[in-house]
């Protein structure tokens, strides 16, 4: 039984903390490093990888600027790519600053409001873009505020602009809300997904400072070279055995799980008697359920994208863990063993094709409660179990889409206690021959395909011990 | 690939014959366009060994350089060529009207009724295009102390005009520059790779399998042909040979010598470019075959005149035509935002238009098509927002197959997709048949759909033409945007993208 003063590493929560305070310490204190037509300006960059509290910080920032101005009308602007990240950050912001303090959502006019339990709270209000100065903190997303300011509702008087998933936000949107204030400070993961564009061409930038669709954070490390980048070294949704196969995203990067070996536990009531395919699947379950990872492999076979074989196999994992009565332990029910909750088991998938299949055949099942979507869709979030289904399953050929590494990346940082990654036993041979040469752009020195060759290739290697064989 | 195209890969694969992908045509083909075949030497994408022209079928006229290395006689032969394009592509600009534009700043614009068409084989005619555009384009006109030696005007001239087709090239369902590989890709599926099916010939001989032969062979025929710009490496040492022939008889004032040379040089790229410039009016005589699609191509027409005006009327602005090579921030943010906003808008109305199109998007429900069971016009409600209660026709429509759309979905109807809108409210099973009963109210538009009220069946999509009108962004680059130290050259010099476009799109 693990004790509850055991559960975390407290040499890395005193670490962790120490380069929060320097990051913050950088963002208020240091002088203005960058000087452009006159005007002195400065910006911090937060990295961090999956779960490393990313939104608790920014919360911590935020509260921290608010303090030191005694809460003066127009100290901070909050902007994130997406209205959900925008109203869960309303939520955690306005529960931090308590009541001294109004945290005001900007919304934009086809979005929906603010949900009735965040608007019930004394300090939240929603607000119209005009008057975003009269509080301490004003909250929307980068293309609301953007909007706002391009249509002179908002000025540029505000102390601070906070960017959460910074590197999910793109060089456009960041160009829109830049001018809102003087100092700015960049919360992302690197390793998730970049911004993406629908346009046919839209590599037809790169490398050049004007690239719209780089990252938020490229395209201020790209002009100014100087803004300090502080890297948070902890992670704390994954459990220790997750952070050896998710250091694959993480190349430059290392951090190490909160909670120590055994703080987080799983187990089966039932014992897995099936036969066939469910053998390997049970086998499978039980194996993640003491490991945090297993990888269960279908036969080899070219396959189309919303492969039928693999909706089955996705959704008897999800009926497994039911039927076998999955439980889990950790430091949120503080050791004790409960029952897993399958609301908080998600299945991550690359097209939405294949969401539509699952959530068809999850539904049949009886598994209504199951979350199932895009990686695209699940950044941010953090379920028990994930069942992720490979990108490159049944791929004939691999190409940029699905060598992603940042796909990958959110498929397989989603779970506190374990991953069951799903696809087919010749996968790993798309890989095994050289990269094919990709397009390579002045003035960049990154390729994701290259990058993205090299991830899934390790992610094979470590996930080889994991392996069940479906046949 | 979708469903459809895979579906129609493996049909293909079984019977060996190519099929098509869309009903319709989804590209104007001019009566008259200019067609272009070059050949460039070697690895050498800045200058033109040989390029055929013309505007039909048929014998083409030929830019022959000897040595496209030496800018003396690259110009020479280009010169003619150049003068012959220019005057026709200028041509419609010759018919420009005056027109107002604008409703709250009304203002006088030059509009030609059309734009020219060129074509040409592949997307790599296109690349090396821009590449020679971009050469010619910058070229001085004046001899300067130290400078260059000057140019031709009309080499110049050619230069902007193709810098400015292969940037028109790059927006989604213009057809100022079409290149019939993309084309034919586009209409019809053969059980072919990505690059077997970038290789015109080979996928061309899918669709024309001479005397009967299965797709396979056919392509295995043809798939030697190089429809450029890049011959084929044998033939290429070949002429490298005859080229420095040409050279030594030059060098040494052989004018018979030279004259022989060139012959040969002659000989050899006609043999080049005889089959490539036949098989380029072959395709495209087959596509034409393909009834055009009536109902969107107005306003993609419509979009190339406007482009082709601006361009024309900025050749004949003080920079005659020089524009910068890189974009400002704000210009890139734009033509991301108008380019994102025009492919969507593209393939909303290729898909709505046309029957085959639309089958991947009813296979993954993203559309829902079926006979109109029940309909209740007088119905109404009150809306999000709204405090008193407004039309809101509800339709019940009995599908095939069973349907999985998701309940609150928003869906267009793709008789009048901008502008009426439905929310599906329920997904049945159908008690009396094998598919689905969707109920759906119509949240927007419910005056428009007087044609719903006698309709026998009804289709909805997630397409939409309705598009909402961005926003130019600010002129004042915020600091995050301007780099510590700037890398760009003088201010830059044209105005398009500066504004919101002339024209609302």
């Amino acid at each position: 039984m693990t004790t509850a003063t055991s559960f975390y590493d407290e040499e890395l929560s005193a670490r962790t903390a120490a380069v929060e305070q320097e990051a913050l310490r950088l963002l208020v204190d240091s002088p203005a490093l960058i000087q452009v037509g006159g005007g002195r300006y400065h910006a911090v960059v937060v990295a961090a990888p999956a779960g490393a509290g990313k939104s608790e910080f920014v919360c911590t920032s935020v509260s921290t600027v608010v303090e030191r101005s005694g809460g003066r009308p127009g100290t901070a602007v909050v902007a994130t790519p997406t209205n959900h990240q925008a109203q869960d950050l309303v939520r955690r912001l306005a529960a931090r600053l308590g009541p001294r303090h109004t945290v005001a959502f900007i919304r934009a006019s086809t979005a929906p409001h603010l949900p009735p339990a965040t608007l019930a709270l004394p300090n939240v209000v929603e607000a119209e873009a005009r008057q975003a100065d009269h509080y301490s903190v004003t909250v929307g997303t980068l293309a609301k505020l953007g909007d706002a300011y391009g249509r002179g509702s908002v000025g540029s008087g505000f102390g601070y602009l906070v960017m959460d998933e910074a590197y999910q936000a793109d060089s456009a949107h960041y160009y829109g809300v830049a001018s809102l204030a003087r100092r700015h400070l960049l919360v992302g993961d690197p390793g998730q997904l970049d911004p993406f564009t629908t346009m046919e061409d839209g590599d037809r930038w790169r490398g050049f400072a004007e690239d719209p669709v780089q990252t938020a954070v490229g395209a201020i490390l790209g002009n100014h070279p100087n803004v300090p980048v502080v890297r948070l070294p902890i992670t704390r949704r994954l459990p220790a055995s997750a952070v050896p196969v998710v250091a694959a995203f993480y190349p430059e990067h290392r951090f190490s799980s909160w909670t120590v070996p055994g703080a987080r536990t799983m187990g089966l009531r039932h014992a897995g008697l099936g036969r066939g395919a469910l053998a390997a699947v049970d086998a499978a379950v039980d194996h993640a359920a003491t490991e945090g990872w297993a990888y269960l492999r279908l036969p080899s076979s070219p396959v189309l994208t919303a492969d039928p074989a693999t909706v089955e196999v996705i959704t008897s994992v999800a009926q497994r863990l039911r039927d076998r009565a999955a439980q889990v332990s950790s430091e949120r029910t503080e050791g004790r063993q409960v029952d897993l909750d399958l609301e908080r088991v998600a299945v991550a998938v690359s097209h939405r094709d294949q969401r539509d299949q699952l959530r068809a055949s999850l539904d049949d099942a009886g598994l209504q409660q199951v979350r199932v979507d895009t990686a695209n869709r699940l950044q941010g979030l953090d379920f028990d179990v994930v069942i992720a289904w490979h990108p490159l399953a049944g791929l004939p050929a691999p190409d940029g889409f699905h060598l992603d590494p940042g796909r990958l990346c959110v498929q397989l940082t989603r779970h506190r206690h374990a991953c069951v990654v799903v696809g087919r036993a010749g996968d790993v041979e798309v890989l095994q021959s050289v990269p094919q040469i990709p397009e390579a752009w002045l003035g960049e020195e990154a390729s994701p395909e290259v990058d993205g060759w090299f991830a899934h290739r390790f992610v094979f290697d470590r996930l080889d011990d994991h392996a069940f064989d479906i046949r | 690939m979708n469903a459809l195209e895979a579906t129609l890969a493996a049909y293909s694969a079984r019977d060996g014959v190519a099929y098509r992908l869309t009903n319709f045509r989804h590209r104007h083909l001019a009566s008259e366009p200019i067609a272009l075949s070059p050949f460039q030497p070697g690895g050498e994408p800045f200058a033109v060994a040989a390029l055929a022209y013309g505007t039909g079928p048929g014998p083409y006229q030929l830019a022959l350089a000897g040595q496209p290395l030496d800018r003396v006689q690259l110009f020479e032969s280009l010169l003619p060529a150049a003068r012959w394009f220019n005057t026709r592509f200028e041509a419609p600009w010759g018919l420009r009207q005056h027109v107002t534009r604008g409703v709250r700043n009304p203002r006088e614009v030059e509009l030609a009724p059309d734009a020219p068409q060129v074509i040409v084989t592949n997307p790599g005619v296109v690349k090396f295009l821009s590449s020679m555009g971009r050469r010619l384009a910058f070229l001085p006109t004046e001899a300067t102390e130290g400078g260059p030696p000057p140019a031709p005007p009309e080499l110049v001239r050619l230069g902007r005009h193709l810098v400015f087709a292969t940037r028109r090239y790059r927006e989604p369902g213009q057809q100022v520059l079409l290149d019939m590989t993309t084309l034919a890709g586009a209409t019809w599926a053969t059980a072919q790779t990505p690059a077997e099916r970038a290789n015109l010939a080979a996928l061309f001989a899918w669709v024309e399998r001479p005397g009967g032969l299965d797709g396979f062979t056919a392509a295995f025929l043809a798939e030697g042909l190089s429809a450029g710009p890049i011959p084929n490496p044998s033939a290429e040492d070949e002429i490298i040979e005859m080229v420095e022939r040409l050279g030594e008889a030059r060098k040494a004032g052989d004018r018979a010598g030279e004259s022989d040379a060139r012959a040969e040089v002659e000989a050899a790229y006609r043999a080049l470019l005889d089959p490539v410039w036949d098989l380029l009016w072959r395709v495209r005589a087959a596509v034409l075959e393909i009834p055009e699609e009536a109902r969107y191509m107005t306003r993609r027409l419509t979009l190339d005149a406007e482009a082709y005006s601006q361009h024309m009327a900025w050749m004949d602005g003080p920079t005659a035509g020089r524009r910068r090579t890189r974009d400002t921030v704000p210009q890139a943010i734009w033509a991301r935002r108008k380019a994102e906003a025009e492919a969507a808008m593209l393939e909303a109305e290729e898909t709505i238009s046309d029957p085959l199109r639309l089958i991947p998007l009813l296979l993954d429900h993203k559309a829902v098509e079926g006979a109109i069971s029940e309909r209740d016009f007088d119905r109404s409600e009150v809306k999000h927002g709204n405090r008193r209660a407004s039309a809101a026709p509800r339709l019940e429509l009995r599908t095939a197959n069973p349907s999985l759309m998701p309940v609150g979905k928003e869906l267009w109807w793709a008789d009048d997709p901008g502008r009426v809108c439905a929310e599906v409210r329920a997904v049945e099973d159908d008690p009396a048949g094998p598919g689905s009963l969707v109920d759906l109210v119509i949240v927007k538009g419910a005056t428009l759909v007087t044609g719903l009220r006698t309709a026998q069946t009804a289709c909805f999509s997630e397409l939409t033409t309705d598009s909402f009108p961005a926003t130019y962004p600010s002129q004042s680059v915020p600091f995050t945007h301007v780099p510590a130290q700037p890398d760009s050259g003088p201010d830059h010099i044209e105005p398009e993208g500066d504004q919101a476009p002339a024209v609302a799109p």
